[in-house]
């Protein structure tokens, strides 16, 4: 008990110390657009339609309104808890606006929600599982990264999905599960790829999941205008639903085809197991897809179970997964990928160059197609070596 | 507890110190205010634009600009002067939004200033929208290159002048709530 509290006072520690430092223009676009709940606004994507010469920041709110609700409820406690020109900021988008003082405070009340299911994932997995495990999550730089860095809401859909998943195949708790499911879904559509994983089952776990989690959809769509167009309009155009089709051979998109394929023999395939499919998911999808850098939190919780299995085949592919995501930091155009972050330590850092005009100076490569051969050479990798690990499988069965 | 001690200070130092001092090699000012945005040259006219640069060691200077009206072969011409080695003479194509870039490396005395004199070489009135940056700034800027001792100088000088401009009372309740982690 002491150990584990230990444990999670560390990685509050140095959560704590990063996060106020760390920004990303993200944060600020989803609360400008999320501080209108507490206006009374409950249709964001037709109060900005309405309203858009008015605006100061003009971009539509292109995430569920589950997102709107959440972000919606905590925007008055985080205004409560950080000095008085919050909102100022909010709606200031011109030249002054990362001048502020005060924005280090503002970035840590904003993120406090993400702080709080980081660690709780970390506490599930130290109570649940092998304390490796929870070490790898806690104290894993790709965590803070993909979190902090790029200050996305991923982290709540990635836990409550990472929980359903684990009490549907290790407990009796079908239907808590349906409901975390359906609440992952309704916050970011990313779960949906790993519905398989509750086909696999006993019957009456699966009806016991299904009502909880038709139920749980239903009540999100009743209460929270899922069926507004502005939602839909936002859904079609949203980066997961235009990435997934965008790397495409002979025209054919890849990672849906891969998918279908790999989830169909997960399906039919009783020694396929639900970790290893989930893993495999997730590394189809980081091989086929430009993906943003905070996606990668979808998937590290089964990754980490991968990996300490010790299994050398599946430490090779991560090992290769991490110099990937490394390149896709370093080989992306983007101030933002990098020291950007560190904006409110000192604005002169937007003005740097980024390790991209660097590397361009320097060599006649080009960066864009190296970055798509990292991601060729990564997916050979990953056939070859999950053919060798399916090969050992069904040798030892 | 020591170890938590130990952990802070690092992270504290390098994120507050080593970090800034090392990835900020060069510092950006900005010549032009808002009100100034779309600069108008009548033909064979001149524009000139005043730049006085906050580092004396001068490394390059960038206007973002776009300019619809023009067509691809057109040209505007731009010279700079009052330097004391002359910056190379560069003229561009105007079209699509782009950048001029004059690298310099000069270092100027301590009140000098330079300006860069914009030609419309055309018989048209021709305007040049100036783009603005991330920050929104109208983009003449100038770049200034840093040694690490005058990088360090700024990292410590800015972190000095936040802890005086923020909210106290937050920095303080920061301190205890990283206090309390390392002490239970």
């Amino acid at each position: 008990m002491a150990r584990t509290k230990n444990i999670i006072l560390l990685a509050l520690l140095i959560r704590l110390s990063v996060i106020p430092f760390l920004y990303h223009p993200d944060l600020k676009t989803q609360y400008f657009h999320t501080q209108f709940l507490s206006k009374g606004v409950t249709n964001i994507y037709k109060y900005v339609y309405d309203n858009k010469p008015s605006l100061p920041y003009k971009d539509t709110f292109n995430y569920t309104p589950v997102v709107y609700y959440l972000q919606g409820i905590w925007f008055p406690v985080a205004k409560f808890l950080s000095p008085p020109n919050l909102t100022s900021w909010l709606n200031n988008w011109g030249p002054n606006q990362n001048n502020y003082a005060n924005l280090p405070w503002f970035i840590l009340t904003l993120k406090i929600p993400y702080l709080v299911f980081d660690i709780g994932l970390g506490l599930y997995l130290l109570k649940r599982y092998k304390k490796n495990i929870a070490y790898l999550w806690l104290f894993n730089p790709i965590t803070i990264y993909a979190l902090y860095f790029h200050a996305n809401y991923d982290i709540i859909p990635a836990t409550l999905c990472f929980i359903s998943i684990d009490l549907f195949l290790n407990t009796k708790k079908a239907r808590l599960a349906g409901i975390l499911f359906s609440l992952a879904v309704g916050i970011k559509l990313f779960p949906l790829l790993f519905l398989a994983i509750f086909i696999k089952q006993d019957k009456n776990k699966i009806i016991n999941f299904s009502i909880a989690s038709v139920s749980t959809l239903v009540l999100l769509f009743l209460f929270s205008n899922l069926f507004s167009p502005g939602w839909l309009l936002a859904l079609t155009s949203s980066g997961l639903i235009q990435k997934i089709f965008e790397l495409k051979f002979n025209n054919i998109p890849i990672f849906p085809v891969l998918w279908i394929i790999t989830t169909i023999f997960f399906i039919l395939k009783k020694q396929f197991k639900p970790y290893d499919y989930l893993s495999l998911t997730g590394l189809l999808f980081l091989s086929t897809i430009t993906y943003h850098g905070q996606w990668i939190v979808w998937f590290l919780p089964f990754f980490l179970f991968t990996y300490s299995s010790a299994n050398k085949y599946h430490k090779f592919l991560l090992i290769i997964l991490i110099l990937s995501f490394i390149s896709r930091i370093i080989l992306y155009n983007d101030v933002y990928m990098t020291w950007g972050h560190f904006l409110p330590l000192n604005t002169q850092l937007l003005n740097q160059s980024t390790p991209f005009e660097i590397l361009s100076k320097k060599t006649t490569l080009s960066l864009e197609v190296l970055q798509n051969n990292i991601k060729y050479i990564q997916l050979i990798f990953l056939f070859i070596i999950t053919f060798f690990y399916a090969k050992k499988n069904n040798n030892t069965n | 507890m020591l170890k938590r001690i130990i952990i802070l200070i690092s992270l504290a130092l390098i994120l507050q110190l080593i970090l800034p001092t090392l990835f900020i090699r060069k510092i950006t000012t900005y010549s032009v205010d808002s009100s100034e945005q779309i600069i108008e040259i009548l033909p064979g006219n001149e524009y000139k634009i005043e730049i006085i640069p906050s580092s004396k060691k001068v490394s390059y200077s960038e206007i973002l600009f776009k300019n619809p009206n023009l067509a691809n072969t057109e040209k505007f011409y731009v010279s700079v002067d009052n330097i004391k080695n002359n910056i190379e003479l560069s003229s561009f194509n105007v079209g699509d939004p782009s950048w001029l870039r004059f690298d310099s490396n000069v270092n100027l005395g301590s009140d000098e200033k330079y300006s860069l004199t914009i030609k419309n070489p055309s018989s048209n009135k021709n305007k040049i929208l100036l783009l603005s940056d991330v920050q929104a700034r109208p983009s003449i800027r100038v770049i200034s290159k840093l040694t690490i001792a005058e990088s360090l100088n700024n990292t410590i000088k800015t972190r000095i002048e936040w802890t005086k401009q923020t909210s106290h009372a937050h920095l303080l309740l920061y301190f205890l709530i990283l206090a309390i982690c390392c002490i239970l």
